[in-house]
């Protein structure tokens, strides 16, 4: 019994999905690395994803980051399965930590993108719903804002403010001790 | 010159606020100005997070108590300074001036994402608890807060003194102004406890089992709750017992229940934590200082203690009676074995779910030789995690420890097999590998279906700022040459003649490199 059901594993991290682009390009990942995105996984239990998933919403550009993504980090959540630990206070976690740092230089190299590129993979990460890519890129655009004047912040990222200067006045004097 | 797009603002309003719940919260309040979209989306953060400690200064040597004990007048007059006063303040401004900016749920907006946000406060019950109280109370009651996390303390943890004189005047302070003050929220912020769906209690004693019970009924959503010094300073009759229909999360911490705690009614119970617990004098050998009733959820127990207690040893079949725990932490703190070891006859199949088991922080001196009860009571155990008590220094406050219980003693049949056990991790070593060498050699001959051994090195520590005597020569092999007889020593291991077993994966980890396949020079 056994056996047959580690080999019903293994048949199943094997199978491949192809996921098309919105230029119409295909690519071919395991099921393991696909499934980390919710709605993907959401596809696969519904059955749909015979002859390709098409992903309207997603460059073939963009694809390629998006799936060397989940390609490290589905080789990270089947580590941690495979070890099969339940282990999760701090002295647990401090051996792993090797291999935490591996990934997190991964994502620090994943997240040297232009800023056009950093808003697509938002875009993809949530219409894909994949929760730590997710987390990875919002992190980054909630970093560099950290400490800026409002000023900053409306030139770094063009936003423009269609606040009347009293209305402005209005929020700073309610928000005060935030900028004290 | 090209317009640059604002890429951000096209970005949905769901994304945008887990932008801002990223932020500093300061940052995420700022971002109110940056224009009208902004505005909504900062007075909508689901959660909020505001501790007095974020209103302290940078520098912990200006952060001056003011000993409120005989002081509830709350006058500004004469007052020497007070940082903790003073941060008291500023937090209280703050928290008015955010929930001032939050829509009401009545008046919220249909394109709103949330109603009620979610409040995660650390106050203490200082002058101006009553002010932080019905600002509470109105929010909850409002609908601004949905769901309240409060951690409540008194300033008693700023005395790590030696000084005898102001620890009798702190543990006086928390009893004469933390107790009646709790006693007051209770009384007249129902809303508080109402919204609360964590709560840490800390440094406030409690009079007795049944302000316990007060505090727990008037919190139907409550789902964590901790206790820090909060038991009974006196002795009590009736043990404490704890019913809730929504708590998961339990945590008690330096809290005296004589005699004894009993989580009688807990249905939903997922993890418990019971650590630093005090007998306050010898009682019966079945009193034990925790119990358990009805707690069909219970997957994690941990237990920790340092405090020397002479003879007394808790005894794990009766407190684990009624319970089916899958995850067990035992922690030591390099002090004497609190756990009485016992045949597996007592145990009566309370193990029958136990996977994983990490004991923690075993003195050398204590050999590891009674473990082997846990693992006879445990047939199903699947991991086992055992951490050598390595070094003295973050105990440098206390006396130096003196092991009573050298080699706690226990026998096990020389033909005794585990047949479940797969996984061995020992995080770090003693200052001689010896005992450990012999402590492994033994399970892979016991554990016949062993299948990894996973070794580290003690982690260099971060209190000291000398390496102790010790660590630096705990050191496992640091390369593949030294640590082939190490393996072999282990592998090589007779498994019994009738079991074809197989052989055990062994990776050693040192601190320097942290990849087991090791430096080749």
């Amino acid at each position: 019994m056994a056996s047959a059901g580690s080999g019903d594993e293994k048949a199943a991290a094997a199978a491949m999905i192809t996921l098309i682009s919105s230029d119409n390009e295909k690519f071919e990942v395991t099921e393991a690395t696909a499934t980390l995105s919710q709605t993907i996984r959401h596809m696969i239990e519904d059955g749909c994803t015979d002859g390709g998933v098409p992903l309207p919403n997603v460059t073939s550009k963009i694809l390629a980051r998006v799936i060397e993504y989940c390609k490290k980090h589905a080789t990270a959540a089947a580590g941690e399965e495979g070890s099969s630990s339940s282990f999760s206070d701090a002295a647990f976690l401090e051996v792993d930590r090797a291999f935490l740092e591996e990934l997190e230089e991964f994502d620090d190299a994943f997240l040297e993108v232009d800023r056009a590129t950093l808003f697509d993979l938002i875009l993809a990460a949530n219409y894909l719903d994949i929760k730590g890519l997710l987390n990875l890129t919002c992190q980054k655009v909630a970093d560099s804002v950290k400490g800026k004047t409002p000023e900053q912040i409306r030139e770094m990222y063009n936003i423009v403010n269609d606040l009347t200067p009293e209305e402005e006045a209005e929020i700073r004097r309610e928000t005060q001790w935030a900028f004290e | 010159m090209m317009v640059e797009v604002d890429f951000l603002s096209q970005l949905p309003s769901d994304v945008l606020i887990s932008i801002l719940e990223k932020m500093d919260l300061r940052d995420a309040i700022r971002a109110g100005v940056l224009s009208r979209r902004w505005r909504r989306l900062s007075s909508q953060l689901p959660r909020l997070v505001l501790g007095y400690e974020d209103f302290l200064p940078k520098d912990p040597c200006t952060h001056i108590y003011y000993n409120e004990d005989d002081d509830d007048s709350g006058k500004e007059e004469g007052r020497p300074y007070d940082a903790f006063w003073e941060a008291s303040d500023k937090m209280l401004r703050v928290a008015m001036a955010l929930l001032a900016s939050r829509p009401s749920a009545a008046a919220a907006a249909p394109d709103d994402l949330i109603p009620g946000c979610t409040l995660s406060m650390s106050f203490l019950l200082r002058h101006n608890y009553k002010s932080v109280g019905r600002l509470l109370d109105d929010a909850v009651a409002s609908g601004k807060v949905r769901h309240l996390e409060l951690q409540i303390s008194t300033t008693y943890w700023l005395y790590k003194s030696d000084d005898d004189e102001t620890y009798t005047a702190t543990l006086r302070a928390m009893l004469r102004y933390g107790r009646p003050r709790l006693r007051t929220l209770l009384d007249s912020c129902p809303a508080v406890f109402g919204g609360l769906t964590r709560f840490a209690l800390e440094y406030t004693k409690l009079l007795n089992p049944d302000e316990l019970t007060e505090i727990l009924n008037a919190c139907p959503k409550l789902e964590a709750l901790s206790l820090v010094f909060a038991g009974s300073l006196s002795r009590g009759k009736c043990p404490w017992s704890v019913r809730h229909a929504r708590l998961s999360d339990v945590s008690f911490t330096c809290c005296n229940f004589y005699p004894g705690l009993n989580l009688a009614w807990l249905p939903r119970l997922e993890r418990c934590t019971f650590d630093e617990w005090n007998y306050y004098g010898a009682a019966a050998e079945q009193n034990q200082p925790l119990t358990f009733g009805h707690v069909p959820c219970l997957q994690t127990l941990t237990m920790s203690n340092t405090l020397r207690h002479d003879e007394r040893v808790v005894v794990l079949s009766q407190i684990l009676a009624n319970t089916a725990v899958a995850d067990l932490c035992l922690d030591f703190n390099g002090r004497d074995i609190w756990v009485k070891p016992e045949t597996p006859k007592r145990f009566n199949n309370i193990f029958g779910n136990l996977q994983h088991l990490k004991i923690h922080n075993v003195h050398q001196e204590c050999g590891l030789t009674w473990t082997m009860f846990l693992l006879q009571a445990a047939p199903s155990l699947k991991e086992l995690c055992i951490k050598p008590w390595d070094h003295e220094c973050e105990m440098s406050n206390y006396t130096p420890t003196t092991i009573k219980k050298k080699n706690v003693a226990w026998e096990v049949a020389a033909d005794f097999k585990h047949y479940n056990l797969t996984q061995l991790t020992i995080l770090g070593f003693y200052s001689t590998g010896e005992a450990i060498v012999a402590y492994l050699q033994y399970l892979a001959q016991a554990a016949v279906n062993l299948q990894e051994i996973h070794m580290y090195e003690n982690e260099p520590c971060d209190e000291c700022s000398d390496t102790p005597a010790g660590i630096g020569t705990t050191r496992i092999p640091q390369t593949e040459k030294d640590k082939d007889p190490l393996r072999e020593s282990i592998s090589l291991i007779s498994r019994g003649d009738d079991e074809p077993s197989m052989p055990i994966k062994i990776f050693m980890y040192s601190s320097s490199n942290q990849h087991s396949s090791g430096t080749h020079s």
